[in-house]
């Protein structure tokens, strides 16, 4: 029996943005970049590999959204050949080049850009990426640790894993690449299970620190799902936000409700 | 008296004029009158009735007075040192017209302050050529008391106050004399730990002649008096590894290295760029951690650059010790230093924590000591993220193992942090979940888990199943903890050997009992451990059974284990209670069989009775009958 996957997401303008949202998440076949107020859920056979991902688009005129949507449904679509590290740069390249096709054909695009933060599940094991500071976090014990690398200026203020900077200084598309695009990748073979990770935007970790995340993620996918939500919220939510909570069983007959957080 | 104070005017100053001449002596004499006026030094209380000896110096002072047992041999001239520290100074001179008013300095140590005596003993043997001479030191009237010789030439203090560059070949003097002091003093096993000018004193100036006083006793002192001690370890010539408690000959060299810079050039090199004061503590340990030590050495002449820079290297293995400063000293022309690896780790710092920390050694430190912090570092991926950045290659591709490991679940985190700690700093005396892992801190974690006290029992399962000891002493971890650990587990064997020996209903009592015989083969196996295994078996001896009716097998047991190990020993211990009761049935089994046989013996003894009576009546009856 391959091993399963219970994914737990959501993407959300916040109340800081007139209800424009430029995030995008998807996870297989799914997609999503319109406000949920509750999270999509579902549970997947890993038969064959699946892409999460999470974008936060940027740009003006609805500029960002054409982006985040662009690159995730580029990607998406290239899923199943996406195997080894070399591939996901590939893809990545590809899907930047797209972008900035898309911005010479029609100005008002101009400047357009989006973060990227993707794990691509295999039955045989993980692939992880990013560019910009869209975050992976693997959760365990109850502690987040952070595998992506945020693509920021160095900063001395780094406030308990929090920061206060919308400087990135890589991302697909936005301003003139001065040098190749280089995503940070990484990966665990064999398949890691049973495991648990956190894939979101930076609407999430702008207001919360990494000690109140740990504290939200708590209990099981849906009322971890439910307390992270709630605390951005209760935090002002000033950006758009995504979150999305994958666990990966090796082979259970545990139904979604009742399992618990690991 | 009158006498004496004309002779010490008279001896001839050892300390040529010049700034440095100390005029101590003339000054004493004058406090000495001055004290002594109150008339008291005559009976012997040597102005012990009262302190007020009526001195503009003395007069508000009641410890301007010895206690009276020194009083009688010696009078106070003056007070050297006044308030502060662990210990007042007092310069003295002998009653005793023989002993022509010889001076002495008696070091009298606050209430409550005892220097280490061994390292007093130590000292004593020191040879005089080197070190200030300590020619007695006992407790007097509840106070420790050192009599020490006298060094009226002042001390090196008063050539680095002018604020210029001391004379070349006086320095290169000072390279000599205080190379072999130092030399001297770490043959006999003894680290300085403050070298700075004001504990440097001058037998002669010229030509420049040194000796070396107030050892680190003040820094080795036991007991209340710890917090006083932070003046005796002077910041601005401390070594880099003393911020993190390291003690080691090399600290010694380094402080030499700074005294060196300072007189070249005549300036502190930890002097304020804008004023004449010292940076601060914070910023000098942040210099020596992460500055560029190759700064230190501006403004050295040429010549001496390449001794400056020797002294001054961060690492220990890489800084220079007696045998290169001999060596320059001949002007060897193949003395080369260690380049210093570039500066500027970034820091690390626990989350909730305002400390930042930048050497690995530190890090490693602050890690073994804070284990619980460090877990959810760890777990977080801190620890492993900063050390991505300083780790060199080698070190680094461990560091890497160790994390993938713990990725994949196949250790615990307490395990991954320990084997990181050690990989880190091979040299650390590392603790595993709060217990270093040192004879007297094993020690304390089997009597802990034998009290059953949380976490020690699992902490104690831990390390068996981890062999943190072995792992330790792999990594240049002493020999002894894997030879301990062999010894554990050869207890561990001999306890685990005694279930062949026990019925095997009997076997589920021997394995509960495991955590206290994994306790007990730990604590057996540390040395210093004899006294403790001895205290142990004769309690084993004393707790034996009556040996008529125990059952064969703890017969068996007890011959076995009799030179066997401690742990097995708790094995016999435990299966006491269950030898008693098979040796009680065996007992009860013995008496109601007793007691049945002389109940069949009774019947029997009355059937033959009633038979006997019945021969008898038959025979009467027969008799009868016959007549």
């Amino acid at each position: 029996m391959p091993p399963r996957i219970f994914i737990t997401a959501s993407t959300h303008p916040g109340l800081g943005r007139d209800g424009h949202n430029e995030d995008a998440i998807c996870a297989g076949k799914w997609f999503a970049n319109r406000t949920l107020w509750a999270p999509w859920r579902a549970q997947l056979s890993l038969d064959r590999p699946i892409l999460c991902a999470i974008a936060d688009g940027m740009g003006g005129h609805a500029a960002g959204e054409v982006a985040s949507e662009a690159v995730l449904r580029s990607l998406s679509a290239r899923a199943g050949r996406m195997a080894e590290p070399l591939e996901i740069e590939r893809a990545v390249d590809d899907a930047d080049r797209a972008l900035r096709d898309r911005m010479a054909a029609a100005p008002e695009l101009g400047g357009m850009g989006t973060t990227l933060v993707g794990m691509l599940l295999a039955p045989d094991g993980l692939l992880w990426f990013n560019i910009g500071d869209s975050r992976l976090y693997r959760v365990r014990d109850g502690f987040l640790r952070q595998l992506s690398t945020d693509d920021v200026p160095p900063s001395p203020e780094d406030d308990g894993g929090r920061r206060r900077t919308s400087v990135l200084i890589a991302s697909l598309g936005g301003p003139p690449l001065q040098e190749r695009l280089d995503p940070h990748v990484g990966m665990e073979r064999p398949l890691l299970a049973p495991s648990r990770w956190l894939l979101c935007s930076d609407g999430v970790t702008d207001m919360l620190d990494r000690s109140a995340m740990e504290t939200a993620l708590q209990g099981n996918d849906l009322e971890a799902w439910v307390s992270l939500f709630g605390q951005v919220m209760d935090a002002g939510a000033e950006d758009n936000f995504s979150i999305m909570l994958i666990s990966i069983e090796a082979d259970s007959d545990e139904e979604l409700e009742d399992r618990d957080g690991r | 008296m009158a006498d004496e104070t004309r002779r010490d005017d008279a001896s001839p100053d050892p300390v040529p004029p010049g700034r440095l001449d100390p005029t101590l002596i003339d000054r004493g004499v004058q406090r000495e009158t001055e004290v002594d006026r109150p008339g008291r030094g005559s009976d012997g209380l040597g102005g012990g009735g009262g302190g007020d000896g009526g001195g503009d110096n003395g007069g508000d002072d009641p410890w301007l007075r010895l206690p009276e047992e020194l009083a009688r041999d010696w009078i106070v001239l003056r007070r050297l040192t006044r308030g502060g520290g662990e210990s007042s100074l007092y310069l003295v001179r002998a009653r005793d017209p023989a002993a022509a008013g010889e001076q002495r300095v008696i070091k009298i140590y606050n209430a409550g302050a005892f220097p280490n005596i061994d390292i007093l003993n130590r000292i004593a043997r020191l040879d005089p050529a080197h070190v200030v001479r300590l020619y007695d030191h006992r407790e007097v009237q509840g106070r420790y008391v050192e009599i020490l010789e006298f060094i009226p030439g002042g001390s090196l203090d008063a050539l680095c106050q002018i604020g210029e560059p001391v004379d070349p070949s006086r320095v290169r003097a000072l390279v000599t004399g205080l190379a072999a002091a130092l030399e001297h003093i770490h043959e006999a096993d003894i680290v300085h730990r403050d070298i700075k000018p004001a504990n440097i004193l001058l037998r002669t100036l010229d030509p420049l002649d040194i000796v070396l006083t107030d050892f680190g006793i003040a820094s080795r002192l036991e007991g209340s008096s710890r917090r006083e001690t932070t003046g005796s370890k002077t910041p601005s010539y401390a070594s880099p590894e003393s911020s993190w408690h390291e003690v080691s000959h090399g600290s010694d060299w380094w402080s030499m290295g700074i005294l060196l810079v300072e007189m070249l050039t005549g300036r502190h090199p930890f002097l304020q760029e804008d004023g004449p004061d010292l940076m601060s503590t914070g910023q000098i340990a942040r210099r020596l951690a992460i500055g560029d030590v190759e700064e230190l050495v501006e403004g050295v002449p040429e010549d001496w650059l390449l001794l400056c820079r020797g002294l001054l290297r961060r690492e220990l293995d890489n800084r220079w010790g007696a045998d290169e400063v001999r060596r320059w000293l001949r002007g060897d022309p193949t003395l080369t230093v260690v380049p210093e690896a570039a500066p500027g780790n970034p820091a690390f710092r626990f989350a909730g924590s305002d400390r930042d920390h930048y050497v690995l050694k530190d890090v490693a430190r602050i890690l073994s000591e804070h284990w619980a912090e460090a877990a959810v570092s760890y777990r977080r991926g801190d620890v492993q993220d900063w050390l991505k950045k300083v780790c060199d290659e080698r070190m680094l591709s461990s560091v890497k193992a160790i994390d993938r490991a713990y990725s994949r679940n196949t250790i615990t985190v307490d395990d991954a942090l320990f084997q990181t700690i050690v990989t880190i700093d091979p040299a650390i005396i590392p603790s595993y979940r709060g217990y270093p892992l040192s004879g007297s801190g094993l020690a304390r974690l089997a009597e802990e888990a034998l009290d059953n006290r949380e976490p020690a029992p699992a902490v104690l399962q831990e390390l068996l199943e981890f062999g943190c000891l072995s792992t330790y002493s792999t990594l240049r971890g002493p020999t002894w903890c894997r030879e301990r650990e062999e010894a554990w587990h050869r207890q561990l064997d001999t306890y685990v050997a005694l279930s062949s020996l026990v019925p095997e209903e009997h076997r589920p009592i021997l394995e509960a009992q495991l955590p206290s015989a994994v306790a007990v083969g730990l604590r057996a196996s540390l040395p210093d451990s004899a006294g403790w295994s001895a205290a142990l078996r004769a309690r084993a001896a004393a707790d034996r059974p009556p040996s008529r009716d125990i059952p064969d097998w703890y017969a068996d047991l007890q011959r076995v284990t009799e030179n066997s190990s401690e742990a097995a020993l708790i094995g016999l211990g435990v299966l006491r209670a269950v030898a008693d009761g098979e040796a009680k049935e065996t007992a009860d089994r013995r008496q109601q069989n007793r007691a049945e046989r002389v109940r069949q013996m009774l019947t029997a003894s009355r059937v033959v009775g009633i038979m006997l009576v019945m021969g008898l009546v038959v025979l009467g009856i027969l008799a009868l009958f016959g007549r």
